[in-house]
């Protein structure tokens, strides 16, 4: 055999060296893994145990948003309030919206918490608790486009975020020329600002936190859907999803839902939503 | 095992929405097709300005040189977000009409050109440098012979390096292809809806992912018989270089 260069060595060198970087990170995290079970003496039964390893799509603000691992946002806030009551450590995972339903019936996650409105398609594959928050959706365009209401959206480019309702909304209630998907609302809202599409329909509490952030948008509308937010459970955790809703009722009844409520939407909570509930079909 | 076949081989599902992600490949082959087409040009176009003779022109040489080694070294995902993103405001800033900005030619989506914009400059750097190759295999002497006999530059390499230099550099340029096919699925982030981005719009809407395994074997239909051409090419090049085989097939 040739001799190895010396140079070839120093790349062989490097790799080896990264590669156990890796294995370090995966010892730490096993060792993580261990310190919760041993503390954990909750009946709950998780992916993790003593952990409530949640699913979100990040960022979708005023819902979900900031840097990992610490997030935060009106789903994240909840699902921590909830996580703590329930004496679980919370672990949020940011992942794609499109895949979220199926990736959490895979078992990668306990609990969905990423703004996902209650409908019987999703209700098929997961289940939700309780609602948690009442939406709309909203039709958001550049300023002065003269795009009125949804019968203005006739023959255009209508934006959204792939697997949302506000997608379906786009696709079944608008005569919209083409709707185009995108993975990340942020996306959505780029298209949007470039003039690549002529309006975007999203949840009115994103499209009115895009309209601060962003030059040149506004909401033109929202549009009255009745929609429900839940956080989505695997099919057969009934009694981890039965743990949430108490927790969850617990927190409406004692004035914390209200106070994470007015953080991010600076108004009262409406009355509806303290007492809604939702039985999985 | 099963929640396997039924999350990726639900022939049901496959058989309902063949049309709407075949509609999606043929989006992707027109995608591969015309951009393709132009990278194969243009990167034929850089490997010749590398190529320049002369100190005068040394500037063009390095030009070409930093373009290439950026555009190999960028992710096309990148490339093809940077121009989706950039170019309505660049063509905005310079004056230019909308219709440069947010390109909606033969009736494609804006998103469609992006990305033949994108895999064109990109892929156009990968094969400058296997025409590079091809051009730098071709004998010294054969360049020697053309200028003694009174060609310029530009046409010796036009009628004499360049024909060479083509011929031998089919495969690898045939192996990128293939790769700059599968390349235009991400083109679907810009929301282009192409086999891949059709596959997960299916899957968004049905919670099932057979339909991505449906895009994928309409990939292979066209792959595999493209990478068996590129065997055979090869190996006809094998036998007309080795000693002793008949000189032209």
């Amino acid at each position: 055999m040739r001799k190895l260069d010396p140079r070839a060595w120093a790349v062989l060198l490097g790799m080896v060296l990264v590669l156990a970087g890796a294995g370090c990170g995966g010892d730490d995290e096993s060792d993580k893994q261990d310190g919760a079970s041993s503390q954990g003496d909750a009946a709950l039964e998780t992916v993790r145990e003593g952990t409530l390893t949640v699913g979100s799509d990040i960022p979708f603000p005023p819902f979900e948003q900031g840097r990992g691992p610490d997030y935060e946002g009106f789903d994240i806030d909840l699902i921590r309030e909830i996580a703590n009551r329930l004496e679980l450590e919370l672990r949020v995972q940011d992942t794609p919206f499109d895949t979220i339903f199926r990736d959490l019936g895979q078992g990668k996650f306990d609990v969905v918490a990423s703004a996902t409105t209650i409908t019987p398609e999703r209700e098929r594959a997961v289940d939700f608790a309780n609602p948690y928050y009442l939406a709309e959706q909203a039709i958001l365009a550049e300023q002065g486009a003269g795009i009125a209401g949804v019968e203005g959206l006739a023959g255009k480019t209508v934006g959204a975020q792939k697997g949302t309702t506000g997608a379906d909304y786009a696709n079944d209630e608008t005569d919209a020329k083409t709707v185009r998907t995108y993975g990340e609302a942020d996306d959505a809202y780029n298209a949007l600002q470039a003039g690549q599409v002529d309006a975007v329909i999203i949840d009115l509490p994103a499209a009115q936190q895009a309209a601060a952030d962003k030059n040149g948008l506004e909401v033109v509308t929202s549009v009255e859907t009745g929609e429900e937010y839940g956080f989505a459970l695997q099919e057969e955790a009934d009694s981890l999803r039965k743990a949430v809703n108490e927790a969850l009722t617990e927190i409406k009844q004692d004035g914390t839902y209200e106070e994470i409520y007015r953080e991010y939407f600076d108004k009262k909570p409406p009355a509806e939503i303290l007492d809604a509930t939702h039985m999985p079909s | 095992m099963d929640v396997v076949l039924e999350q990726y081989l639900d022939l049901n599902l496959m058989g309902e929405e063949f049309g709407f992600v075949f509609k999606g490949f043929l989006e992707t082959l027109q995608l591969a097709l015309i951009s393709g087409f132009l990278a194969l040009a243009w990167g034929l176009v850089l490997a010749l300005l590398r190529q320049l003779p002369g100190k005068p022109l040394a500037p063009v040489r390095f030009a070409t040189i930093a373009y290439i080694d950026a555009f190999r070294g960028v992710p096309l995902l990148l490339v093809i977000l940077i121009i989706s993103g950039s170019l309505p405001f660049v063509a905005e800033g310079l004056g230019l009409p909308r219709s440069v900005g947010i390109p909606q030619w033969f009736g494609k989506p804006d998103p469609f050109w992006y990305g033949v914009f994108a895999i064109t400059v990109t892929y156009g750097a990968y094969m400058a440098e296997v025409y590079r190759a091809g051009i730098e295999g071709v004998p010294r002497g054969q360049m020697e012979a053309a200028r003694s006999l009174g060609m310029s530059h530009g046409q010796s390499m036009r009628h004499v390096i360049v024909p060479q230099a083509v011929r031998r550099v089919i495969p690898p340029l045939l192996n990128d292809y293939i790769a700059l096919m599968k390349d235009t699925s991400l083109v679907g982030v810009i929301a282009l809806v192409e086999v891949v981005e059709a596959g997960r719009t299916v899957q968004a809407e049905t919670l099932n992912s057979s339909a991505l395994t449906l895009g994928a074997l309409m990939f292979l239909a066209v792959t595999i018989p493209m990478a068996r051409i590129v065997d055979r090419l090869l190996a006809g090049q094998q036998a007309r270089f080795t000693r002793g085989a008949p000189s032209s097939a």
